[in-house]
């Protein structure tokens, strides 16, 4: 169950951390590992084919930047379109969740 | 180390449209990655450099596969394009072909059918003058194959060309039997041969088809003409107590010498072959009140013993015709042969004779009407034709080659006629002079109407008791009918009933008035008709059916006594009275009349 309630909410998490600044792929994997408490942690294999993915898609727009002698580092920021797409995502979170709860008869902050 | 591993290469073949910073691109990213998490765990949990990349390696995956899959799913689109374009430059190439080699092969279509196109204009041009149309050849023999050539044999052809158009030629065979139609164009036609000689007509449907000529060889019938003389010669009266029926078939023969061949329709035997439709043989049982016993073919079983004078006879030969052998698609149909016809004039010839010619081989029906037994039809026989034949119309049992033609007075005859054998019609008709009644009796317009007038009641009164009771009967022209005698409502056949008639008063059937008032007067006209309603009268027949008195012997006539002029057909329905003549001759037996539909110029 993890594992599918992840890969429906990869893009909303993925833009939750770009949003605020621009990132790169292995501060993306740190950040959501560390918001979740561990919870998530996302594998190499999905996070980068979804960054990719939502780049062709217009969600996000890279860059690159120089991080050493031969070595680069490709940032990732998010567009308008993106932004959009995540407070979008949020409320239908928010709505999928708290209908849950409600059927669970839980309810839980929203962190 | 390091990743990718040096002169390594994770990616597929590169591609024509890939862009040539998308597998650096995914390298660079994924080594920073990598680089970054071995940092970390050198700084996090004091690894080395070598346990730190493996540390990190480990935790990746297979960053080859990642790089792979990142590198899939920026080219597929792109792969995936250019598949369908390929695709599509492929599908078009191939219909492009198609197309090509449908013109191609239309456009050679078009060039032949411009080529004969031309040919047959120039050839409607008249640039070519060749006729069109086959050869049909057409040879006649007689008899047989090798036969001699049948001359003079008029051959027409005809059919339709077109719906415009028709061919209708005629042609005679050369003294080679031969005739040639040429140029005949393609189709079905029809031919018709006459010949001459032995007057016989055939009809065929033959088809000509294009490139293919035909050659008919047809076999006429093989005859000569011979003169055929045929002769009157009075004899003495034949003993009545024998009647022997027709062709050449005397009390001698039996049905048991003959042969049934071919279905029971040819009968072969020492008098020759015959298709026969019925043979009825019979002797008559000695008395003059016997009845005939009468005895047909084994095949048909015997027959019921009846009273004079049903007898039936039709003896057919068979006859030759036009034989094609090369059939094809030839139809054969027989017409008549031509009809020919004498009278025999006995009061003005004094020979007494006649002379035909007759086609050699040809049998012919020689019929004659009885008077004596009250038939309703005509006997007949077979006569065969020969050359320089001399067929004497006498009675004395062994006349006319052989074949007896009826055993009875020739004075009771009252005509013969000679005819062919498939038909009724007659060519030779005697008749006999010495019955001053025998006229003609016209038919009516409409009706077949006769009106009958006996002889004078006070010479009938002589000859018949009082209460004498007359049968009336009416012959008919064909073969196939059977007496009929008038009950005073209408006809019945074969029945016992006879018709008063009394001698005192005139019987009226119509109520006419009978201006003569000479005798009775029977009116025929209901009787005529019976059954057979369509069939001419040939004959009435009035006969006592009580036994007559002693008669003294005829008294001969002193001179030949001519026949009545022939009366015109009447325009009107009374029909002909026929007068009876102011002679003191008595009527000793009864009297035949001869009704016939055509005058006797057409005999």
């Amino acid at each position: 169950m993890e594992s599918q309630l992840l890969a429906g909410t990869l893009e909303m998490l993925v833009l939750q951390v770009v949003a605020p600044e621009p990132t790169y792929g292995y501060r993306i994997t740190q950040q959501v590992l560390d918001r979740s408490q561990g919870y998530f942690a996302l594998k190499e294999g999905s996070l980068y084919p979804a960054l990719h993915r939502m780049e062709r898609e217009e969600l996000l727009e890279s860059y690159w930047v120089e991080a050493g002698p031969k070595r680069r580092r490709k940032y990732y920021r998010a567009t308008a379109k993106g932004v959009a797409l995540l407070e979008q995502k949020q409320a239908e979170w928010r709505r999928f969740s708290g209908a849950v709860n409600s059927v669970l008869g839980q309810t839980h902050a929203m962190a | 180390m390091q990743w990718p591993e040096a002169g390594t290469d994770p990616f597929p073949q590169r591609r024509q449209r890939e862009p040539e910073n998308l597998r650096n691109d995914i390298l660079d990213e994924l080594a920073d990655h990598l680089a970054l998490a071995a940092e970390d765990e050198m700084d996090k949990y004091g690894q080395t450099r070598e346990g730190a990349w493996s540390r990190a390696l480990e935790r990746f995956g297979n960053p080859d596969a990642v790089a792979r899959r990142l590198w899939w799913d920026a080219m597929k689109e792109r792969i995936m394009r250019d598949w369908i374009q390929t695709g599509i430059a492929a599908v078009s190439a191939i219909v492009v072909l198609l197309m090509a080699l449908f013109m191609v092969t239309s456009l050679r279509d078009m060039q032949a059918t411009q080529t004969k196109l031309i040919e047959a204009l120039n050839q409607i041009s008249g640039r070519d003058q060749a006729p069109v149309g086959e050869t049909l050849d057409i040879e006649v023999r007689r008899g047989t194959p090798d036969g001699p050539p049948a001359t003079g044999v008029k051959v027409r052809i005809f059919g339709k060309l077109a719906p415009d158009s028709s061919a209708d030629v005629s042609l005679e065979t050369d003294a080679q039997g031969r005739v040639r139609f040429a140029p005949i164009p393609q189709g079905k036609y029809t031919l018709v041969l006459d010949d001459p000689q032995s007057t016989m007509t055939m009809h065929m449907e033959h088809s000509l088809f294009a490139g293919v000529g035909s050659k008919l060889q047809i076999l006429a019938p093989d005859c000569t003409a011979v003169p055929i003389r045929f002769q009157v010669k009075p004899e003495p009266p034949f003993p009545n107590d024998r009647v022997v029926a027709a062709a050449d078939f005397t009390a001698a023969w039996k049905a048991a010498d003959f042969e049934w061949q071919k279905e029971g329709t040819v009968l072969v035997g020492r008098a020759g072959t015959y298709l026969t439709s019925g043979m009825v043989l019979g002797n008559r049982e000695p008395g003059p009140s016997g009845s005939l016993n009468v005895i047909r073919s084994a095949l048909e079983g015997p027959l019921p013993i009846v009273p004079l004078p049903a007898l039936k006879i039709e003896l057919q030969r068979i006859q030759s015709a036009f034989r094609i052998l090369d059939s094809g698609f030839g139809v054969l149909k027989l017409r008549e042969p031509k009809q020919r016809s004498q009278t025999i004039d006995l009061a003005t010839n004094p020979e007494k004779t006649i002379t035909l010619q007759l086609p050699e081989g040809d049998l012919r029906m020689a019929e004659c009407v009885m008077k004596n037994y009250c038939v309703s039809e005509r006997l007949t026989h077979i006569m065969r034709t020969t050359p320089n034949q001399i067929v004497n119309l006498d009675t004395d049992g062994t006349a006319i080659d052989g074949y007896l033609l009826a055993a009875v007075p020739l004075k009771d005859v009252a005509a013969v006629s000679v005819s062919p054998a498939d038909n009724s019609k007659s060519i030779l008709t005697v008749v006999d002079n010495r019955r001053e009644e025998n006229g003609t009796i016209w038919a009516g317009d409409t009706e077949t109407r006769a009106v009958l007038r006996l002889p004078d009641a006070a010479s009938l009164k002589k000859q018949y008791p009082a209460d004498c009771r007359f049968l009336v009967s009416c012959l008919y022209e064909t073969a196939e009918c059977d007496l009929y005698r008038f009950t005073g409502t209408d006809w019945s056949a074969q029945v016992a009933a006879t018709m008063p008639v009394d001698l005192e008063k005139p019987v009226h059937w119509k109520q006419e008035d009978n201006p003569l008032k000479q005798g009775p007067l029977v009116d025929v006209t209901d009787f005529v008709r019976g059954d057979a309603a369509s069939a001419p009268v040939s004959g009435l027949l009035v006969q006592p059916v009580t036994p007559e008195r002693p008669t003294p012997p005829p008294t001969p006539p002193s001179r030949p006594v001519a026949l009545p002029p022939v009366r015109p057909r009447p325009a009107s329905d009374e029909g002909v009275l026929l007068q009876t003549p102011d002679t003191s001759e008595q009527w000793l037996t009864p009297y035949l009349l001869v009704v016939r539909d055509t005058p006797p110029d057409d005999l």
